[in-house]
Parts: C-alpha cells; sequence; structure tokens
C-alpha cells in the first residue's frame, strides 16, 4: 500500500475534510484542528485545547501558550556537495501552535512520517 | 506539488555574467566557473590563501501552489572528514544586522572576500540566515524571484596540506505555506 500523506483539516462548525496543502494558507486562520495522517502514523493538533497527539498516544496539552493559532509550513532542503560531486532534497512538514506572544511548540515530522521531533522556533 | 527552487550560481564580471541553475556541486578552486574540478583548479596553499567566491542565490520559478516562500537558511551540514589545516569558509550569512550583498562589477574574486566576512555556520541557524528583498523577514509571494546574494568563500593557509580537501555539504532550507 502506498504510503501517502494526507492532510486533514478540521474548522469552526465544519466537518474534518482532506485538503491538499495548497488551500490551506486560504483558510489558515479558520483552522481549528489539523492532521498530517500516513498508512502508519499520525499527527494531530487542535488550537482550541492546544493539544498534541502524536501517533495515537496520550492527549499532551500545552500549558503556558496564550491565544494560539495554527502553525503549519513545508519545509524543503536542498543539499549540495563542496569537492564532491553529490546534490539531494529532503521535505520535512510542520504543524504546531503559535501564540500571541509569538511562542511557538510544534511538531516537525519527515516526509514519510518515519520521524520527529519537537521544535520551538521555525 | 510544491514550489521550484533551485540554487543559481552566477559567474564573471557583471556586463557578461553567466548563470547556472541547479549546479551539481559547489567546487571551489582557482577559477571563477560553476561545477568546476578541483583537481584541474587547485587553491595555492599560501598565507591568506583563498578559492574565488561563490555567488549563490535562490531561485524560485514557480509556487506549485503554495502562497509564501520564506525562512532561508544555509549553513555546512556536513563537513565530511573535517577541516585540513587551515582550512576554514567564510560566508555573508548573519541573523542579525542583516544587509544585502550587491554582484561586484568585476565578478567574484580570489582575494579576501570583502563580502564573505563571517564563519561559515556549521549548524542550522535558529532563523533565517538569507534574506528576500534585503530582509531576513522577506518572502516570495510573486515568481520568477530571487533571494538575496549569498557569498561563500573558502580560505586556506600556507600549512595547508596538497592534495583533495574532505568533500562537505552544504543545505539550502526554505519554508512554504
Amino acid at each position: 500500500m502506498e504510503n501517502r500523506l494526507e492532510i486533514i483539516v478540521a474548522r469552526e462548525g465544519m466537518e474534518p475534510m482532506v485538503l491538499p496543502f495548497e488551500q490551506l494558507h486560504d483558510i489558515k486562520d479558520s483552522i481549528t484542528s489539523i492532521m498530517l495522517l500516513w498508512n502508519t502514523s499520525s499527527f494531530y493538533v487542535d488550537r482550541l485545547s492546544k493539544t498534541f497527539i502524536v501517533n495515537g498516544g496520550r492527549k499532551l496539552r500545552m500549558e503556558n501558550l496564550g491565544e494560539c493559532s495554527i502553525l503549519y509550513r513545508k519545509r524543503s532542503a536542498v543539499t549540495v556537495s563542496v569537492n564532491g560531486g553529490e546534490q539531494g532534497r529532503k521535505v520535512s512538514w510542520i504543524i504546531g501552535l503559535q501564540d500571541d506572544h509569538d511562542k511557538i511548540v510544534a511538531l516537525k515530522v519527515d516526509e514519510r512520517g518515519s520521524t520527529w521531533e519537537w521544535i520551538d522556533h521555525l | 506539488m510544491a514550489a521550484t527552487v533551485v540554487v543559481a550560481e552566477t559567474n564573471g564580471a557583471s556586463g557578461s555574467s553567466v548563470e547556472t541553475l541547479d549546479p551539481s556541486n559547489l567546487n571551489m578552486g582557482s577559477v571563477d566557473t560553476a561545477e568546476l574540478d578541483p583537481s584541474s583548479y587547485p587553491i595555492v596553499a599560501q598565507a591568506d590563501g583563498h578559492a574565488f567566491e561563490k555567488w549563490l542565490r535562490l531561485y524560485v520559478s514557480d509556487l506549485g501552489g503554495s502562497t509564501v516562500v520564506d525562512n532561508l537558511k544555509v549553513w555546512l551540514s556536513n563537513l565530511g572528514g573535517g577541516w585540513a589545516t587551515g582550512e576554514g569558509m567564510s560566508a555573508n550569512l548573519v541573523e542579525s544586522g542583516y544587509s544585502a550583498a550587491s554582484y561586484p562589477a568585476g565578478g567574484p574574486v580570489d582575494t579576501d572576500s570583502v563580502d564573505a566576512t563571517e564563519p561559515m555556520p556549521e549548524a542550522e541557524p535558529a532563523g533565517p540566515n538569507v534574506g528576500i528583498g534585503g530582509s531576513l523577514a522577506g518572502t516570495i509571494t510573486v515568481v520568477p524571484e530571487y533571494s538575496d546574494w549569498i557569498v561563500l568563500q573558502l580560505d586556506v593557509s600556507a600549512l595547508t596540506p596538497a592534495g583533495s580537501l574532505n568533500q562537505k555539504t552544504i543545505t539550502f532550507q526554505y519554508d512554504e505555506q
């Protein structure tokens, strides 16, 4: 089975829906929760409750955050060698919360959803 | 879809400069050319020795449905076997007090760069260290568009041993939303 990413977004008063990344920007201020979903891994953030759920585990509530907005990015890294002949490209996904004091709590997930880490800045 | 972003290298005097998009390497040596063979253009080991500068930009040709490209970061992500004696790299990459570089009329130089005056970062910077439109907080929302100039220079000394230097890797990172 292909391990393809799906982005699922919920907005106030609306059913969750699968959206392509390119459509997030226009609705970003109304997003209440966002989930990155692969076949074997999932990463969920809820803006209103300030909670994260990683791979179906325990709900983690972030204290010490003010009023939050959903944070999301697609990050690309191009690598080029010096004194060599190699080039590469990697993609990762960032979802999380940014509060009204610009404090960030977010997850950075690799392109296939296999590895992840917490980040506190972009 | 994703934004189409590549590294662009410029060589030569400004009136006749040549741009190479998506170079396969950033090999540095004793000639101002993209994708050079370092064994054919070695750097002379001498006091205050330098390779020709590399004048680079990130080039965004297509947003691929994204609305914004920003948060540009460049750093040395792999030192390979490490620095040789007297070897180092200078850059114009800073996270504060930023001022965009201007392409030199005579083209890149192999004397001590007046633009690449900072140590090359060897870890991902906390914030952007490459500007867009003259500002680290700049964004690209209309294409085609370039980032500001990224200036790199490999430095050697009289103590740098002859032979090949260890292969290193530079990472160019950007965010889309």
